[in-house]
C-alpha cells in the first residue's frame, strides 16, 4: 500500500516535471520526453556490417527509418561521434536530405542517435539540457528511444536535435549567419591563433556556408579577447558576444559540474558557436553534455581562470558577481532536488528496462543501475555544494 | 596575303589557312513549380549565367590540318580541343590530340550548333566526353567512320575510365537519312579501399533545370556504351532519334568489398525541327533574310522528348537503397520534354528560347519530395559567334 502511494507521488511528480518542459520541445512528438521511442531503421544488412565494421568512416548508406511507425524513406545515416564513436554499439547521424532533396522529418534535416557509450547512467545529458533551458539557453531537444536495425535490437539510444538551421530559426530567429562546431584536437582555451584562418577552421568547424566559410568575424572575436586589456574588457566584448548570456552559461556548466565544456579540464570542448546574420555577434549553443553531473561537489568557479575569455571576464568584480548570482541562481531554479529528481525518476522508469535489455551498452547493469544512483547522489549534493561556495 | 575579315578572320597564304573561330553563350533559366512548402528550393542551375566563352582556330597546310580551342571561362577544362588531322585519302584521316570520343551524334555536335538549349538527357549524361587519343576516320561511299583509342573518356570528368576504345559507324542509305551505331569500352579504376575519401567514378544525372536525378556509385571494372542513332533531314525539316546504354561493372565496390551487380544506364531521345523561314535544315543554319536586309532572319521550332533510366542488373532482391554502394539501386529516371525556339536574326547572333518539362514518377525522388509529376523550367540563350 505505501509502495503504491509513494509510486503515484512519484507519477504525479513526473507528469508535472514533464509538463513543465520547454513548449518548443513538448510539441514536437519524436523528442517527447514522456515517451520511449521506437526507431527502426531498414537497410542492406551489408552496409550495417560495413558501418560497424569502419565505424570511423563518415561514410553514408541509405536506409528507411520510422520513429514511432512514421516512415521516412531513403535517409542518409552514417556513424557519428568523437570519443564515443563504436563499432559495438555505433552513434548515428541521420540526413534526411542526403539522397532526397529538402525532405525533412518534423521539420528537422538531421537526428543523431547517440550511443551513450560514455554515461553509464544514461542520465546525464537529458538532465542537463533542461537545466540550460530553464536558465534562458537555447539548447537541443533530446529523448530516449529504443533502436532497432532489419528488426534487431541494438538498444538504448538518445535521440537528439541536431543543432542546424532549422535549430537555430527556431529557436535564435536567425539561420543565414555562420554556424561553428567546435572540434576538439587540442588543449585549446581561446588563444590567439594568428591570422590564417585555416588555424580556427581546424577548431571551429564551418556547419553553414561550407563551401564559403568565413572566420573573419571569429577571428577579430578572439584576437579581441585576447588583446582587449582587463580594464572595460566586458565592454570590448560585447560587439560580439552578449555578456551576461555567455556568463550564464558559463554558470550553468559549473553548476552542473560538466567536466568536458567550454571549461573543461582538458579545455575547451562541446559546442557550437553561432554567429548571427550580418553581425559579429556570437552566441555558444551547448552540445554533448555526457560529462556533467559528475560530482556532487564541483568547484563553481572551475577552470575560470584558464580560459583567457572567462578569466578576462571574471576579473571584472562586477561580472564575477553576476556569474556567481547566476551559479546561484541555476542552483535555486533548476539544480535541485525538486527540478531535477522527478526527471531522473521519469527518464529511469521510462528507460530502465530496455537499458537492461540492451547488451550492445558497454556498461554491466549493475554498472548502470550505480551510474543512476551516482546522479542521485550528485543531485542530493550539488545545490548544498554551491550554496556553501557562494552563500 | 594578310587578314581577311569577311564572314570570319582569316590568314592564307600558299597553300596555308588560318580561320579564327569561336563563340560566347549567356543563359537565363527560370524554374517553376521546384518551390517547397517552406518556400525552399532543391539545387539547381544558375538564374543566369556566362555559359560558354569559346576561343579557337584552325589552321591547314596541305593535308594537314590542326584544330584548337578553349574556354577561358570553364574552370574545369580550360582546354576543350587540340589535335592535328591528316588527310592520308578521303576514307582515311589519322587525328591525335585532345578530341571528344566518338560515341553520341549529339555530343559530337558543337554546343554552338544543337537544336535546343541543353544537349539531349542522353547525350548530356551517357555520352564520353573529350580526351587525349588517336583516331582513324573517313568516309567511303557511303558510310563514314571514326574509331579511335583514347587514354580515358573524359579527360576533366570525376567518372572518367581508363584506356577507352571507341567508335562509331554511319551509313547513308539516301542523301537524306543517315544511321549510326557506336559503341565505346574501358576499364573504370575505383580509387584504393585505403582512400581516406574515395571518389565515387560512376555517372552522375543531373536534368536540364540542374536537378540531380541520380547520385554517382561506385564503379569499378569494364564500362561500356552501346549507341544507334538516325537522323532524317529534308528540305528545312530534320528528325532525330539516338539511344545509348552504359554498363559499368561494380567489382568489390559493395559496402564489404563484395561485387555488386552492374550499374545500368539507358536512355533514348527522339526530336524534331523545322525552320519555317525556309532555310535548309543542315549544320550551321544560315538565315535567308538576315535582318540587316530587311528580312526577320532565321526561325526554326523544335520538340524533344527524352528518357533517361538508372538501375542494375541484379536480381532486385534485398532493400532497394539510393546509397552509392546499393547492392539493389533504386531505380531512378527522369523524362524531358522540351519545346523550342530559335532565331538567327542575323548569322553571327542566335536567340534560344526553350520551355522544358520535367516529369518525376518516383515521388519521393522528385525535385519536391512527395510531389511527383511535371515541373517546368524556361530556358534562354543569347549566342553570338565568329562565323
Amino acid at each position: 500500500m505505501r509502495r503504491t502511494g509513494s509510486l503515484a507521488v512519484t507519477m504525479l511528480a513526473l507528469v508535472g516535471a514533464l509538463s513543465a518542459a520547454p513548449a518548443v520541445r513538448a510539441a514536437d512528438a519524436i523528442f517527447n520526453p514522456g515517451l520511449l521511442h521506437e526507431f527502426r531503421i531498414v537497410m542492406d544488412a551489408s552496409d550495417w556490417t560495413s558501418l560497424q565494421k569502419d565505424f570511423l568512416s563518415n561514410q553514408y548508406y541509405a536506409a528507411n527509418i520510422s520513429v514511432d511507425g512514421e516512415v521516412l524513406q531513403q535517409v542518409g545515416l552514417r556513424s557519428r561521434g568523437k570519443g564515443s564513436r563504436s563499432g559495438a554499439k555505433p552513434g548515428l547521424l541521420v540526413d534526411t536530405n542526403k539522397y532526397v532533396a529538402n525532405q525533412e522529418f518534423h521539420g528537422l534535416k538531421k537526428l543523431v542517435l547517440d550511443n551513450v557509450t560514455q554515461d553509464g547512467s544514461f542520465l546525464h545529458e537529458p538532465l542537463a539540457y533542461p537545466v540550460f533551458e530553464a536558465m534562458g539557453v537555447a539548447s537541443p531537444a533530446i529523448s530516449y528511444t529504443r533502436l532497432t536495425v532489419n528488426d534487431q535490437f541494438w538498444g538504448v539510444y538518445w535521440l537528439i536535435e541536431n543543432v542546424d538551421k532549422n535549430f537555430l530559426s527556431a529557436r535564435l530567429g536567425d539561420k543565414e549567419g555562420n554556424l561553428f562546431k567546435y572540434e576538439y584536437i587540442e588543449d585549446y582555451r581561446f588563444q590567439d591563433k594568428g591570422t590564417d584562418p585555416r588555424a580556427y577552421f581546424n577548431l571551429f568547424k564551418p556547419e553553414t556556408h561550407e563551401d564559403s566559410p568565413d572566420a573573419s568575424a571569429l577571428m577579430e572575436f578572439i584576437h579581441a579577447a585576447n588583446s582587449a586589456p582587463d580594464a572595460g574588457f566586458a565592454a570590448a566584448m560585447a560587439p560580439y558576444i552578449d555578456v551576461d548570456r555567455f556568463l550564464t552559461y558559463l554558470a550553468v556548466e559549473n553548476a552542473i559540474a560538466g567536466q568536458d565544456g567550454f571549461l573543461g579540464l582538458q579545455g575547451m570542448n562541446n559546442f557550437y558557436l553561432y554567429q548571427f546574420t550580418g553581425q559579429k555577434k556570437f552566441v555558444f549553443i551547448p552540445w554533448d553534455q555526457d560529462t556533467s553531473f559528475v560530482s556532487g561537489t564541483w568547484p563553481i568557479l572551475q577552470n575560470v581562470d584558464t580560459n583567457v575569455l572567462a578569466r578576462k571576464l571574471l576579473a571584472d568584480p562586477a561580472k564575477k558577481q553576476f556569474y556567481l548570482d547566476q551559479v546561484k541562481a541555476a542552483a535555486a531554479r533548476a539544480v535541485n532536488p525538486g527540478f531535477l529528481t522527478p526527471r531522473l525518476e521519469a527518464s529511469y522508469a521510462l528507460s530502465r528496462n530496455a537499458i537492461l535489455e540492451d547488451t550492445k551498452k558497454p556498461f554491466t547493469n549493475e554498472q548502470f543501475e550505480q551510474g543512476v544512483q551516482g546522479v542521485r547522489n550528485v543531485i542530493g549534493a550539488r545545490q548544498a555544494d554551491i550554496q556553501s561556495q557562494a552563500p | 596575303m594578310g587578314w581577311e575579315f569577311g564572314p570570319g578572320a582569316r590568314l592564307a597564304r600558299s597553300g596555308f589557312e588560318f580561320n579564327l573561330a569561336g563563340y560566347i553563350q549567356g543563359d537565363f533559366r527560370s524554374f517553376h513549380d521546384y518551390e517547397n512548402a517552406q518556400g525552399e528550393l532543391p539545387d539547381l542551375g544558375a538564374e543566369s549565367e556566362l555559359r560558354r566563352l569559346r576561343l579557337g582556330g584552325d589552321a591547314k597546310w596541305k593535308r594537314l590540318s590542326v584544330e584548337f580551342d578553349f574556354d577561358p571561362h570553364d574552370d574545369q577544362e580550360h582546354l576543350k580541343n587540340l589535335f592535328a588531322d591528316l588527310k592520308i585519302t578521303r576514307g582515311l584521316h589519322v587525328t591525335v590530340g585532345n578530341m571528344k570520343v566518338p560515341v553520341s551524334p549529339e555530343w559530337l555536335t558543337s554546343a554552338a550548333k544543337t537544336d535546343f538549349v541543353e544537349r539531349n538527357l542522353v547525350a548530356d549524361t551517357l555520352a564520353p566526353g573529350r580526351d587525349w587519343g588517336v583516331k582513324i576516320s573517313g568516309d567511303v561511299r557511303h558510310v563514314a567512320y571514326q574509331l579511335g583509342v583514347f587514354q580515358g573518356d573524359g579527360r576533366v570528368d570525376q567518372s572518367r575510365a581508363d584506356t577507352t576504345l571507341a567508335g562509331r559507324i554511319e551509313v547513308s542509305p539516301i542523301k537524306t537519312i543517315d544511321v549510326g551505331v557506336s559503341a565505346s569500352q574501358g576499364q573504370v579504376n575505383a580509387d584504393p579501399a585505403t582512400t581516406e575519401d574515395p571518389l565515387a567514378r560512376g555517372i552522375s544525372v543531373h536534368a536540364p533545370s540542374g536537378f540531380r536525378i541520380y547520385e554517382r556509385h561506385f564503379v569499378d571494372g569494364t564500362r561500356r556504351r552501346l549507341g544507334a542513332d538516325a537522323r532524317f533531314h529534308y528540305k528545312s525539316i530534320g528528325f532525330k532519334v539516338e539511344a545509348l546504354q552504359m554498363t559499368s561493372e561494380r567489382n568489390g565496390q559493395g559496402s564489404v568489398f563484395d561485387d555488386l551487380p552492374r550499374e545500368v544506364a539507358r536512355g533514348w531521345s527522339l526530336s524534331s525541327t523545322w525552320l519555317v523561314t525556309g532555310e535548309r535544315k543542315v549544320r550551321t543554319i544560315k538565315p535567308g533574310h538576315p535582318i540587316h536586309r530587311g528580312g526577320i532572319g532565321a526561325i526554326e521550332i523544335g520538340v524533344r522528348y527524352d528518357e533517361l533510366d538508372v538501375d542494375d542488373d541484379g536480381e532486385g532482391v534485398g532493400f532497394e537503397g539510393a546509397g552509392s554502394r546499393a547492392r539493389n539501386i533504386r531505380p531512378v529516371g527522369g523524362a524531358t520534354l522540351t519545346g523550342g525556339l530559335s532565331w538567327w536574326p542575323i548569322e553571327i547572333a542566335r536567340l534560344y528560347f526553350n520551355a522544358v518539362v520535367e516529369r518525376y514518377d518516383d515521388a519521393l525522388l522528385a525535385p519536391v519530395p512527395g510531389k511527383k509529376g511535371n515541373y517546368v523550367t524556361l530556358l534562354a540563350r543569347v549566342q553570338l559567334s565568329i562565323p
